[in-house]
């Protein structure tokens, strides 16, 4: 059972701080499980049944809830980060796969990898509010911590879409080396490091 | 992000900061077209070995399909529109008049699935001078060495590429020993050569070498001829070259003694197959079956890859000049997405393209070659086939 676990682990974790105690969420992509992980004793705590193909995870800016990406029943559900309950859906498109929670916490942004596009979720109505056309096989996304850019890497198309985050919109594309996977922004927002 | 097999493979190569490479392609509005021509001839349906694979009368045309929406996809953000034509020879056709009369001058950039006997007919042509041919079907060693062409670029792996991939498994599971298996065809032969070459490469033995002269009836073949027939001087496996699938199928589970089958059945080396799932090949596996209904094959992958290289020189010389694209293709600057890990490349000595080959059992991927462990001072992909310095093509030169 530990070796599947292992096999199974898709490389997505998020990580709750307080005061008290670190939390780990794992999701398990061939487990259609969630891990929740000690990391100070290094102890698997429990896993619970999440849903199909669980890949995507992250976590609400309060810790109250954690977003995670079902690809295979194409819906990113809302889990209560203290009992784990899922208690809502977001309509995420087809297959999510990555996704990145605005700095607010109020959006989130959706690679659709098999779709070549990103979806725009309102967390709070729980709608997608637009499609956005990107290159081949968008994977890894990000929005600046100054709220001001999404990042979309499409690994097919090799490029950086720059999306506006008033208009929705790309305003620019840059070309990288073949297959880009994930980006981050520095901390000023002033650069982008991309894999 | 996909389920990673080996411990976090390392996929970071180079950290950019965009703001050094900005390109701004937003206000590209004029659009630059890129004429590509597919250029193939109908196949006659082979004997039916078997029940289980139906023929599949379009391998390769799809995979081009695929590429091209690719290709437009990125092609929307750069002000690029690639066109696709294809050209279809009736069976009983003439290939050389069909290239004069069809593809014409229109085509710079031509995707050729046609049989090896066929290639350089269409390549000699005074039309095909001035384009570059994508080859998305020959295996043959010879067509990369003394009868290659400055105007073609292969695709698939050619058999000594296959058979090196073959024999650095053999080589890291130590079944020095081989039993080597001919079928009647002369590329079976060829494939043959491929693994004798291979296993000298490599320094390792050819115990026994046998031609299959039996009948290619299952009944009588599969229960009685193959145990007599591999009653040979002992041998860690058996490589079998029966390229068409006449009687190779036949030999697993039946040999002798217990040795496991590899070469054109059993353990085979391809360039694509559909247990492969990693290096985001899970994607391009779904997006070809959402589209074409069937699963990828080779000669589909092949011609994918085939347009999907000129669109990906197109773009990063923003240029759709047939020269300009063939320089960047050939030189280190190309780098193209296969889903193999390995980004590809062109050998600048014979338009090889440098991949990775895949070691596939029926419903499991065994390996990929190059395996870990064999060395090479450029790029461990040269460790597979006809290397710069035992190249005989003479047009780099």
């Amino acid at each position: 059972m530990m070796r599947k676990n292992v096999l199974g682990l898709f490389l997505m974790v998020v990580t709750v701080g307080t005061a008290q105690a670190e939390t780990v969420f794992v999701t398990l992509e061939k487990d259609n499980a969630l891990a929740v992980v000690d990391p100070v004793a290094g102890k698997l705590i429990k896993t619970v049944e999440i849903g199909q193909r669980p890949r995507g995870i992250a976590i609400s800016p309060d810790n109250k809830f954690l977003y995670v990406a079902t690809s295979d029943d194409n819906t990113i559900k809302i889990i209560d980060a203290e009992t784990l309950e899922e208690i809502g859906k977001l309509p995420s498109g087809e297959d999510p796969e990555t996704f990145a929670l605005n700095p607010a916490g109020d959006r989130l942004y959706v690679s659709n990898e098999d779709d070549s596009q990103v979806t725009v979720i309102d967390i709070k109505r729980k709608k997608a509010v637009k499609q956005i056309k990107v290159g081949v096989e968008p994977e890894g996304i990000t929005v600046s911590p100054d709220n001001l850019w999404v990042a979309s890497a499409s690994e097919t198309t090799n490029m950086v879409h720059w999306i506006d985050t008033k208009t929705n919109a790309i305003v620019e594309n840059t070309l990288v080396d073949p297959r880009p996977r994930a980006l981050s922004f520095t901390a000023d927002s002033q650069q982008l490091w991309v894999t | 992000m996909r389920p990673i097999t080996q411990p976090l493979q390392i996929t970071v190569k180079i950290l950019f900061v965009i703001h050094l490479l900005s390109v701004n392609f937003v206000h590209a509005e004029a659009k630059q077209i890129i004429n590509i021509a597919y250029f193939t001839q109908e196949q006659k349906v082979p004997p039916p070995l078997s029940n289980l694979d139906a023929f599949i009368p379009n391998k390769g045309v799809l995979g081009s399909e695929l590429a091209i929406d690719d290709n437009n996809t990125t092609g929307q953000f750069t002000g690029q529109k690639f066109v696709l034509k294809k050209f279809i020879v009736p069976l009983d056709g003439n290939v050389a008049d069909a290239f004069n009369k069809e593809v014409g001058n229109q085509f710079s950039y031509v995707v050729v699935n046609l049989p090896a006997n066929s290639l350089n007919k269409v390549a000699d042509l005074s039309a095909a001078k001035q384009k570059l041919l994508l080859d998305a079907a020959t295996v043959d060693d010879a067509l990369r060495n003394e009868q290659c062409r400055n105007n073609v670029l292969h695709i698939l792996p050619n058999r000594a590429m296959r058979a090196d991939a073959l024999a650095q498994y053999m080589m890291k599971k130590r079944w020095n020993k081989w039993f080597l298996v001919i079928g009647a065809t002369e590329e079976d032969r060829l494939f043959a050569e491929a693994i004798k070459r291979a296993a000298k490469r490599f320094g390792m033995k050819l115990v026994e070498e046998k031609t299959w002269e039996h009948t290619y009836d299952a009944r009588r073949t599969a229960q009685s001829d193959v145990a007599v027939f591999t009653q040979v001087d002992d041998y860690d496996v058996l490589v079998v070259a029966d390229e068409q699938g006449q009687f190779g199928e036949y030999l697993e589970y039946r040999t002798w003694n217990a040795r496991p089958v590899i070469g054109t059945q059993g353990l085979v080396a391809t360039s694509w197959h559909r247990t492969h799932e990693q290096w985001g090949a899970v994607q391009i596996q779904n997006r070809f079956k959402e589209q074409a209904g069937r699963w990828m094959e080779e000669q589909d992958y092949a011609a994918y890859l085939a347009v999907r290289a000129v669109g990906e020189a197109a773009t990063r010389t923003k240029s759709n000049d047939v020269n300009k694209l063939k320089d960047y293709m050939l030189s280190d600057a190309f780098a193209l997405q296969g889903y193999k890990g390995n980004p590809l490349s062109f050998r600048s000595w014979d338009g090889q393209l440098r991949q990775p080959v895949l070691l596939s059992a029926p419903r499991s991927m065994v390996a990929v070659a190059p395996i870990e462990g064999f060395l090479h001072p450029q790029t461990e992909l040269d460790t597979l086939g006809y290397d710069q310095p035992e190249s005989t093509c003479k047009w780099s030169k």
